[in-house]
């Protein structure tokens, strides 16, 4: 399938699905919605969409990156049609049907179709996932604990960090954040990394948050980060050992 | 508002003692800084570091030390990690390499380039024009980086659409109320003094009514609505009347059309 991306009505159409799905509706997504061309439009003749599906944001934001790069000379960031249609596109991927019950939860809209508000748009499964990825393309493993996750699922953490956007562009701040939440036995995060608790991401968002204003982090080495960390990090600091 | 601590006697850059010049016909673009930093009393051996940002990118230069500021060997200053150089702003930051390493002593930031031929005498526009490509939406503003953007539709004529006296009557107040109540209802900014867009429009806004930015609550940070919403709309008001937007309403948008 050739890679398009909706007009107003396709993206009308699809917010129109996808809020039938939330009050309830059992409906399977509409693949003539995606080559519809009263509601989409063919964004580069010679881009192919594959069928693929992701089993991480890593996976998703890598493949994304190859499709995008060679459709775009320009960043499709703020095309919000472009992300809407990849939405569908991958919808087993962004909004798959519960293993038990087979019922898709779509969450909020912004999820799937993304949001003008700065804020909100990392909220946009795809979108959010290709952004950290572009924020850190020299090095994605870097920001393991942005991209570890389901696309569907990326949890609270990628909240938290996301959010800070002063955060997110440093690179050693994330380098950080992935030595000492994501545990890479497991592929995961560490107990007690989400929530709000004393060390959670949550914390160390708002002390980056504080730090930054005093320190230049971007030019200081990630160890130095991690000895600045007051000692409610501990638990977690001890995994910056030997990583950094 | 609540004021930030600064325990370590941060310096706040002044605007006028940095410039950043993007160069002309350069691909990528390529810029210059221009910095004045005598009057700071910064230690002549500190960093100096110039950042290039917009939505998750930002970009170092490193930029020499206060008393040699220069583009580091091997970095030039070039922005070819962005697409387009619209909506890119700056930050500049004077940081410590020998009393407490890695302590910012100054810094600025949200600053816009100055466009070749714009830096002698030029004053930062309030609103800047980017021209994207926007579906059926003729403009809108973008609040996600440093400073307030109108975004208008290439298909809508780009930047002279935002020119015409038609727009200018009937979209311009709208601006300006948008832009006012994301300051006070969602930034929660009430300074004039913030040296950030939000101030350049409160100061703006203030020049235009000769009125007091309303305050929040003793305690608060909550506005009564009342007193936001009387206040916008006698900044509207007058900014409409400063304009004559009526008045220079073109003929033919008018009742009978202009016959």
């Amino acid at each position: 399938m050739r890679l398009r991306r909706f007009n107003e009505a396709g993206c009308r159409a699809f917010e129109a699905y996808l809020l039938r799905l939330k009050s309830g509706a059992q409906e399977e997504p509409s693949r003539a919605l995606l080559e519809d061309p009263e509601c989409t439009q063919v964004v580069c003749a010679g881009t192919e969409v594959g069928e693929e599906s992701f089993a991480t944001r890593l996976e998703a934001a890598r493949s994304l990156d190859v499709l995008l790069r060679s459709a775009f000379d320009k960043s499709p960031e703020r095309d919000q049609g472009l992300w809407a249609w990849l939405s569908l596109r991958y919808f087993d991927c962004v909004c798959p049907p519960s293993p038990k019950s087979g019922v898709r939860r779509p969450g909020e809209l912004a999820r799937h179709i993304p949001s003008i508000e700065w804020t909100k748009r990392f909220r946009h499964l795809l979108l959010g996932a290709w952004l950290v990825y572009q924020a850190h393309r020299d090095d994605p493993k870097r920001a393991m604990v942005l991209l570890c996750n389901p696309v569907h699922r990326p949890g609270e953490i990628v909240e938290q960090l996301v959010n800070k956007v002063d955060v997110l562009r440093n690179a050693h701040a994330v380098a950080v954040a992935t030595a000492i939440y994501f545990d890479r036995e497991t592929d995961t995060f560490r107990r007690g990394a989400a929530g709000s608790g004393p060390g959670s991401a949550r914390r160390y968002a708002s002390v980056l948050g504080q730090f930054d204003v005093t320190w230049d982090l971007m030019s200081m080495e990630p160890r130095r980060i991690v000895e600045l960390l007051p000692d409610e990090f501990s638990r977690f600091a001890r995994y910056a050992e030997g990583v950094l | 508002m609540p004021k930030r601590i600064n325990w370590t006697g941060r310096r706040r850059l002044r605007r006028e003692d940095v410039r950043i010049i993007l160069e002309a016909g350069s691909e990528p673009a390529g810029f210059r800084v221009e910095l004045n930093l005598d009057r700071y009393g910064l230690p002549p051996n500190a960093s100096v570091m110039v950042e290039a940002e917009r939505g998750v990118h930002r970009v170092r230069f490193p930029h020499g030390t206060v008393e040699a500021p220069r583009p580091a060997e091997g970095r030039p200053c070039r922005l070819g990690e962005f697409d387009t150089v619209d909506g890119v702003t700056f930050c500049v930051k004077v940081v410590d390499v020998a009393g407490r390493p890695g302590v910012i002593l100054a810094e600025v930031d949200g600053l816009r380039p100055f466009h070749p031929g714009e830096e002698a005498g030029s004053v930062t526009p309030l609103l800047p024009v980017v021209v994207k490509p926007l579906e059926e939406e003729a403009w809108r503003l973008d609040f996600s980086g440093q400073e307030v953007l109108l975004e208008v539709s290439d298909r809508a004529g780009g930047k002279a659409l935002s020119g015409l006296p038609v727009f200018r009557s009937l979209v311009f107040p709208g601006i300006v109320r948008e832009v006012l109540t994301r300051i006070l209802e969602i930034e929660k900014c009430f300074d004039v003094e913030e040296d950030d867009w939000r101030g350049q429009w409160l100061r703006f806004a203030v020049q235009l009514t000769k009125e007091d930015v309303p305050q929040p609550r003793s305690g608060t940070r909550e506005l009564d609505p009342d007193a936001a919403g009387d206040w916008i709309a006698g900044v509207v008001r007058r900014f409409s009347m400063e304009h004559r937007l009526v008045s220079r309403l073109p003929a033919q948008f008018l009742p009978g059309g202009g016959r």
